[in-house]
């Protein structure tokens, strides 16, 4: 085809509707928060959620995968339009502060961890299956953008939909040491983001 | 915000609020663009797969038309899906990875893309006005090229000034036919 008739036929088309980034946002937060609302619903939360929150340590447990969330989300949004750019160091934050939190052995002033294979895999598992629903959607939603790095957005819509469902989780789980926590929840939102990145990636391509 | 750059943006205001025509322009406004930024990097590119390449980018430009934020300008916005584009279409063609990494380093400027459009322009030109009559070929040379005062080319032509403006109006809508036509 010639390039004058290939203009004049994308012309005739009708117009598009203006992309709604936030909107994306706002989907994945809700497809987060559908599976969390019937796990809660299920299992309940924690005993003592509000008193265990004011404990900086268990409150980090939720508030690390919340800013990972957060800026991945921020991310990924950015992203859905050409040649956006955006730090993604901050993400490596939360590992940190996780990692320091290890190293000084800074543990809750109640609370426990159970090193049993039961409870490891309760853990990673769950937060892999509440991320699922919200990885598909994120995929769905945010390749309908125009990432120039397919991989990163596949990448960080498995981060954000994966730290949320982490979050969600740490208002049951009663596991409160930071090794623990750290290293399962770490591990949980690694996995989620892997299959994120192998399965969507291509969905970003166009 | 350059000229271009302004008038691009209009043309896309207009376009997606449902004005096809100035959509057409835009993507018209494009086409050199786009095909001097793929002849500057890769010069032993074939000629089919270089319009085919032009073509590929023109369409991402439309499919993606949407993700174009109002608020901001649009020649990094377009610039960045041809890049995107351009890459994608030098790997399919397996031209080398050095091409590829030197052009996603750096953009060809507005001076580069200027340059590129006023050689692809004039090189058009000269085709097109050895097809009309040689008197109308030097009216549009001297007073749309060299922006000689009309009065005096009327004068040294011998003809009225009023005269010169119909015949000049006439040549330019003719000339607007034959680059249709070349395009085509």
């Amino acid at each position: 085809m010639m390039t004058q008739d290939l203009i004049a036929q994308l012309s005739q088309q009708p117009a598009a509707r203006p992309m709604r980034p936030g909107r994306y946002g706002a989907v994945l937060v809700l497809a987060a928060l559908l599976p969390l609302l019937g796990f809660w619903g299920i299992m309940g939360l924690r005993p003592g959620l509000l008193q265990m929150l004011a404990q900086p340590v268990v409150a980090l447990k939720t508030a690390l995968p919340l800013f990972c969330a957060g800026w991945s989300l921020f991310a990924v949004i950015r992203f859905t339009r050409p040649g956006a750019r955006l730090p993604l160091w901050p993400l490596i934050l939360p590992l940190l502060v996780g990692i320091g939190l290890i190293v000084y052995g800074v543990a809750p002033a109640s609370g426990s961890a159970q090193w049993t294979p039961f409870y490891i895999s309760e853990c990673v598992g769950l937060i892999i299956v509440l991320a699922a629903l919200p990885i598909v959607v994120a995929v769905h939603v945010f390749s309908q953008g125009a990432s120039t790095r397919p991989g990163a957005s596949a990448a960080l819509s498995g981060l954000a939909a994966s730290s949320l469902a982490a979050s969600g989780y740490s208002l049951y789980c009663t596991q409160d040491n930071p090794l623990f926590f750290v290293i399962w929840y770490g591990i949980a939102i690694g996995v989620s983001t892997a299959l994120s990145w192998g399965i969507g990636r291509s969905r970003f391509s166009w | 915000m350059t000229q271009t750059e302004c008038l691009w943006a209009g043309w896309m205001h207009a376009a997606l609020d449902g004005d096809g025509q100035a959509y057409a322009r835009l993507l018209d406004a494009l086409v050199p663009v786009l095909r001097g930024i793929i002849r500057a990097r890769a010069r032993d590119i074939r000629p089919d797969d270089q319009e085919d390449l032009v073509q590929e980018v023109l369409i991402a430009i439309h499919t993606k038309r949407a993700t174009w934020d109002r608020d901001r300008p649009l020649r990094p916005w377009i610039y960045a899906i041809a890049r995107h584009k351009v890459i994608d279409g030098f790997r399919k063609r397996n031209l080398t990875t050095e091409d590829i990494a030197d052009w996603s380093e750096s953009l060809p400027d507005e001076a580069q893309l200027s340059q590129a459009r006023g050689r692809e322009a004039a090189q058009d030109l000269d085709v097109i006005l050895a097809d009309i009559d040689p008197v109308s070929a030097e009216m549009i040379r001297a007073i749309k090229l060299r922006e000689e005062d009309p009065g005096e080319v009327a004068l040294r032509m011998g003809i009225a000034e009023g005269t010169l403006r119909v015949r000049l109006h006439r040549t330019l809508k003719k000339l607007e036919e034959l680059g249709r036509r070349m395009d085509r």
